[in-house]
């Protein structure tokens, strides 16, 4: 911004200069005052030229004899309209480029003179020598103002153009001292220009660092990693999104996710989630390109781009071989388990069944009249009495522990 | 080119000769092309196409209405398609134009001033201008010297 400000400003100056300057060069712009200098020496030029028209008739020797011929009297005419019309534009000239009062007054009796002379002329009609001579007199009496007016006003011209000359010289010194700093202006726009030029390559590096990190780190990912916009089309995805869908990235950029990578059935799930932001997974199922269902377990985040527009960022992870294992072990276990309850049962029946004989024996011991039984014969009783008890013990443990075991289960 | 040359100076020669001449008549611009001349008299100026234009000039006080033909239809009445124009005051002023240099809306042969004639004491019959207002580069130099008043003659041979 400041860098554009200094431009800005750099150039208005220049602008300003430089129209600054040029107006100046054109108000001290000498061609018109050139163009009077012109015309006061040519008012001494017409001056002679008229004269000389007027002595023709009147000069000893001359071709009439004394008298004025027409063709003499239209040369004082034409003469004389040259020499009128000249004081006219020198009038209106020294009115514009404006003089001292000592030329104006010089100006002012040769047009006094001139009207004199104007009326002389207008009221002949075939002159006389004499009126010629009368005319002659007026015009030599104006001699010395047109002479004085021309000097005077080309002296007068050359001060003006002495002052243009300094005026044009001043104006050229500011416009230098203006240019000494459009030039510092634009030196310092320079340095600031490097200066930023640095910073924002400094600053691109960091960026493009980051960016490249960003991206290995998405393309590494074992998890699909998927851009949508908020219609659900794609707008980016990473290498595993690509391998998942069975595609290439490219293919994959612009299709609409919703519709042509879901399941129907996982439709509505996932967009109840994508418009409820949860903190866990779902559960999905997706299609690949050979329309082929797999299941996925995703989770997404709304976030915003470089735009400031919505994107939806979905991280999907194929759970196919996880689901595999969790099946095999559920049927491992169940299988580990229904063995496990078989060998219970099998104890249980067993003991059941062992206790019933048991319990006969024991009580068949318990009625034996002991009395008549010799002291050998009563060892031997006792011994499968201890036997039977202890046999019936054992039962009863195994029968308790199946049950504690059946009882967790 | 030569037969174009020699084609254009006939049907100049039969065109001068159809045109009204009036020799030495009052108010009359002499107009030559090489060998042949016209002088056209203020009717035939009149008759041409005219322009108009107002504009300040720096030998007059306040602005004035010019009108008249262009030099180009004047040059053009004579043939004169190239080359160089010649034009000649009473007093004897001459300047030169380069044909290449004349539009066909400028510059003018004024023959009124403010909707008048104008006589020889007021620059006239005929004075040759450009609207110096409508333009810088009508404020040179070139452009003022070239505004010739008084105007008499136009040519397309050059002066001795």
């Amino acid at each position: 911004m400041l860098l554009l400000a200094l431009l800005v400003v750099a150039f208005f100056i220049l602008l300003v200069g430089a129209r600054s300057i040029k107006t100046q060069i054109d108000l001290l712009a000498f061609a018109s005052s050139d163009n009077l200098g012109w015309n006061l020496s040519q008012l001494d030029v017409d001056y002679r030229g008229m004269t000389i028209e007027m002595l023709e008739p009147i000069t000893p020797g001359s071709p009439a004899g004394g008298e004025v011929t027409a063709e003499e009297f239209e040369n004082i005419q034409r003469g004389f309209d040259i020499f009128y019309n000249r004081v006219k534009v020198v009038g209106a000239t020294l009115t514009r480029v404006g003089v001292p009062d000592v030329i104006q007054e010089d100006f002012e009796k040769i047009a006094i003179a001139r009207d004199e002379m104007a009326d002389l002329i207008d009221a002949m009609d075939t002159p006389t020598t004499a009126q010629i001579k009368e005319l002659c007199d007026l015009a030599n009496a104006l001699g010395a103002q047109v002479r004085s007016l021309s000097t005077k006003g080309i002296q007068h011209l050359s001060q003006i153009q002495s002052g243009a000359r300094e005026a044009q010289h001043s104006a050229f010194l500011r416009f230098h001292g203006t240019s000494f700093v459009i030039l510092g202006f634009v030196l310092i726009s320079c340095l600031l220009a490097l200066f930023l030029w640095r910073d924002w390559e400094k600053r691109s590096a960091q960026v493009a660092r980051a960016a490249t990190n960003v991206t290995n780190a998405v393309n590494a990912a074992n998890s699909a990693v998927i851009f949508t916009d908020r219609s659900g089309k794609i707008t980016q995805c990473n290498e595993a999104a690509a391998h998942y869908f069975g595609s290439e990235r490219e293919n994959l950029v612009e299709i609409d996710f919703i519709h042509a990578l879901l399941d129907q059935s996982s439709l509505s799930s996932f967009l109840l989630y994508r418009d409820r932001p949860k903190s866990e997974t779902i559960q999905l199922l997706a299609r690949r390109s050979d329309n082929q269902a797999f299941p996925v377990e995703m989770s997404g985040v709304w976030q915003k781009d470089a735009e400031d527009e919505d994107i939806y960022i979905i991280y999907l992870t194929d759970i196919s071989e996880r689901l595999e294992a969790e099946t095999k072990l559920k049927a491992s276990r169940d299988e580990a388990k229904e063995a496990s309850e078989a060998k219970s049962r099998l104890l249980a029946i067993m003991s059941h069944e062992m206790r019933t004989p048991l319990h006969g024996v024991i009580a068949s011991l318990n009625m034996i009249d002991t009395k008549h039984l010799i002291d050998a014969d009563r060892k031997l009783f006792e011994t499968a009495c201890e036997c039977s008890n202890r046999a019936l013990e054992q039962v009863n443990s195994i029968l308790d522990h199946t049950r504690l075991i059946q009882s967790e289960e | 080119m030569i037969l174009k040359r020699t084609i254009v100076k006939i049907v100049t020669i039969l065109t001068l000769a159809a045109l009204p001449v009036v020799a030495h008549a009052k108010d009359g611009l002499t107009v030559t092309n090489d060998d042949a001349s016209i002088v056209l008299d203020r009717a035939a100026v009149d008759n041409l196409p005219q322009q108009e234009f107002t504009t300040t000039t720096i030998w007059t006080e306040g602005s004035i209405t010019f009108s008249g033909p262009s030099l180009h239809a004047i040059i053009s009445v004579a043939g004169i398609t190239e080359g160089t124009v010649t034009l000649t005051a009473v007093n004897d002023y001459v300047i030169q134009i380069p044909v290449a240099e004349i539009t066909e809306t400028t510059p003018i042969v004024a023959s009124l001033m403010d909707g008048e004639p104008f006589n020889r004491r007021e620059k006239g019959p005929y004075w040759l201008v450009y609207p110096y207002d409508s333009d810088p580069a009508f404020q040179t130099e070139i452009t003022l010297s070239r505004s010739i008043w008084q105007l008499v003659s136009i040519s397309n041979i050059a002066p001795d």
